[in-house]
């Protein structure tokens, strides 16, 4: 297959979907400890805008990479401070809870495996959906306290972040009129 | 050496072998491992009723008779296949055992046969269910692997507010809306009409674009609704919010002066509710179920509103039917929904108490064929409509049973998908049944007068 792949057509390629994708390291054949596509990408510079990635992996939120420009704005830096720890704060949210849950998942599927008195690996080791919304419902419950507080603060921030976007948005049109 | 994305790979299989098809005797293996695979279900963001796969690794051999460029023997090269989402690439031919990948751009076909072990790993890993995996497991396109620079692209920003409106479930909304002008017994006025049609579809999509902008990390946990907007980046906060502000107040201004006040006051009622009450709850009880019913009941009775200026018992059955048939389809819906709505924080019924869930449902297809037949006592429609819906209602209760009883994905699927059939049956069957304007009361009136006259003579 060498002489099958080309470099002119990794060229073309890359000139045809989208500039921004990078390097992309698709992960050995042999690897066969995962069989999920592991994608590892580097965020390409850019000279305008910010970059929005991939879902991270643990978090599912996809994270955002910040531009900076030249001539930035005290108000500018303000919202981009506040935007940026938005991010971090979500980021680490969620990477903890979905960890816990994959986790009390996992714990919950073998002690019931254990009970059934199945064995842990092979075809048969699932629970029904059934059982398994026994878990989600305690999962649930157990977290309520947690997601409610969450949730009142992110509302908060989420808010809060609307009015500095006003006034980004604001001054960029006043520059852009009275300025020029 | 790695290639950025092996899709053009699968050119070069495509360039040289010019669809042949490969057989399993000998050959070049390349290991494919395909990333998504997206067979000709249509994902439907709303509904999620798509299937989806996820990698496999699966093996090409294909045939060389020698008339090949190149040599027989190769060394083992890894190729990804990455499927795009909008058409279906890759399918699996069940009676031959093989797949076909498709390029639609040069409608050219290559026909892979992997051999009838490895064809059966592939099809159990396709069976798999992954839908337990989170979203950033389970890529659909290439445009979720890649970054992406964040500028509003202007040529799209019809379909960003379309998507950002949750259109299909604006569109339901404002059926919903017209049905109940529809069946108000006053003069059907085109201008007021378009009016309230307008008004709600512009106050819902306000609505929605509210709750996508509150709802984005959560969004972003689901597989349902990891591609909406604002989760990727589309838009920008400030730009949603803007968006729904500037809908919401024209809407609502739309109905005040175009029908009337109080189709105004009831279109802005709904949307506080929807997006101050039910939003928030849906992640603190389950009681949100019922609050959202009562956002899908409320649009029949702004169009009747609109059409007659108030409300009378009919508008309250038609509200009550659109309350109960909330139930079965929400409940459905989400009963496949669970490990999601779990890991994301939302308290719905089908998580936290399934068996409510489906009592629920049930009860509720029963109300709807009770409030058939109380629909020609208020004088909603004629005494002819219970007698037509009831099959499409006893149909709607058998699934609902059958939910209850067996609690399974094919029976909510069924469930499901049967509720989207029948609301707009049902309301087909009320317009048709509408009671005509009797002439008699209009004669009798005369009669009263001239007999006044003539008394008074």
């Amino acid at each position: 297959m060498k002489n099958v792949v080309r470099r002119r057509y990794v060229k073309n390629l890359a000139t045809n979907i989208n500039r921004l994708v990078c390097l992309v390291q698709i992960r050995d054949a042999h690897n066969q400890r995962s069989n999920e596509l592991n994608i590892h990408n580097i965020p390409p510079p850019s000279k305008k805008f910010d970059l929005i990635g991939p879902a991270d992996k643990k978090s599912n939120l996809r994270p955002v990479v910040f531009h900076v420009p030249h001539n930035e704005t005290s108000l500018q830096c303000r919202y981009r401070q506040m935007r940026k720890e938005t991010h971090e704060w979500n980021q680490a949210f969620w990477a903890d809870h979905n960890e816990k849950f994959f986790k009390e998942k996992e714990d919950f599927v073998k002690r019931k495996l254990k009970e059934k008195q199945l064995s842990v690996e092979g075809p048969e080791a699932r629970l029904s959906a059934d059982e398994l919304s026994e878990f989600y419902k305690e999962f649930l419950d157990k977290n309520f306290v947690l997601h409610a507080n969450y949730n009142r603060e992110w509302y908060k921030k989420n808010l809060r972040l609307l009015y500095p976007a006003f006034q980004v948005f604001l001054e960029k049109i006043y520059n852009k009129v009275f300025k020029r | 050496m790695y290639r950025q994305c092996s899709h053009f790979s699968a050119w070069q299989i495509r360039k040289h072998f010019k669809s042949k098809i490969l057989s399993s005797n000998n050959g070049l293996i390349a290991e494919i491992r395909s990333a998504s695979v997206k067979t000709g279900l249509k994902t439907d963001e709303d509904y999620g009723t798509g299937s989806m796969f996820n990698d496999q690794e699966t093996k090409i051999r294909y045939a060389s008779n020698g008339q090949e460029k190149f040599p027989q023997k190769y060394k083992q090269v890894p190729l990804t296949l990455f499927v795009k989402k909008s058409k279906t690439l890759i399918m699996l031919d069940e009676i031959s055992e093989k797949f076909t990948v498709t390029f639609p751009k040069s409608e050219d076909t290559l026909t892979i046969d992997i051999g009838p072990e490895d064809y059966a790993k592939l099809r159990s890993m396709m069976e798999k269910d992954k839908r337990e995996q989170s979203p950033a497991h389970n890529p659909e396109s290439i445009t979720e692997c890649i970054w992406q620079e964040m500028k509003t692209d202007n040529k799209k920003l019809m379909q960003y507010y379309l998507k950002l409106s949750k259109i299909r479930l604006t569109g339901l909304v404002v059926l919903t809306a017209m049905a109940g002008y529809a069946m108000a017994p006053a003069a059907f006025d085109p201008i007021g009409f378009t009016m309230v049609t307008l008004g709600t579809g512009l106050t819902s999509a306000s609505a929605n674009a509210i709750n996508q902008f509150f709802e984005v990390p959560f969004d972003s946990q689901m597989n349902r609704t990891k591609n909406r907007v604002l989760v990727r980046g589309y838009l920008s906060p400030l730009h949603a919010v803007t968006f729904a502000a500037v809908s919401g107040s024209v809407g609502l201004v739309v109905l005040a002066l175009g029908a009337n006040p109080l189709t105004a006051a009831i279109g802005a009622f709904n949307l506080g509710l929807y997006t101050l009450v039910y939003t928030p709850m849906k992640r603190l009880t389950i009681a949100n179920t019922w609050v959202g019913s009562v956002v899908g009941a409320v649009p029949p009775l702004m169009g009747w509103a609109a059409c007659t200026g108030s409300l009378e018992p009919g508008a309250w059955i038609m509200a009550a039917i659109m309350f109960c048939w909330q139930f079965p389809h929400f409940n459905a819906l989400s009963w496949n929904l669970r490990p999601d709505y779990s890991r994301a924080g939302y308290r719905m019924m089908s998580v936290v108490d399934p068996s409510l869930c489906k009592r629920v449902a049930l009860r509720h297809t029963v109300g709807i064929t009770g409030l058939c037949f109380l629909a020609p006592m208020v004088g909603l429609t004629t005494p002819l409509f219970p007698v037509m819906s009831l099959p499409l209602n006893l149909y709607f209760t058998y699934l609902g049973w059958k939910f209850y009883q067996q609690g399974d994905s094919s029976s909510s699927r069924k469930l499901f998908r049967f509720s989207l059939l029948h609301i707009p049956l049902l309301i087909v069957l009320m317009i048709v049944n509408k009671p005509l304007k009797k002439n008699n009361s209009k004669n009798s009136e005369d009669n009263h007068v001239t007999h006044s006259i003539d008394d008074q003579r």
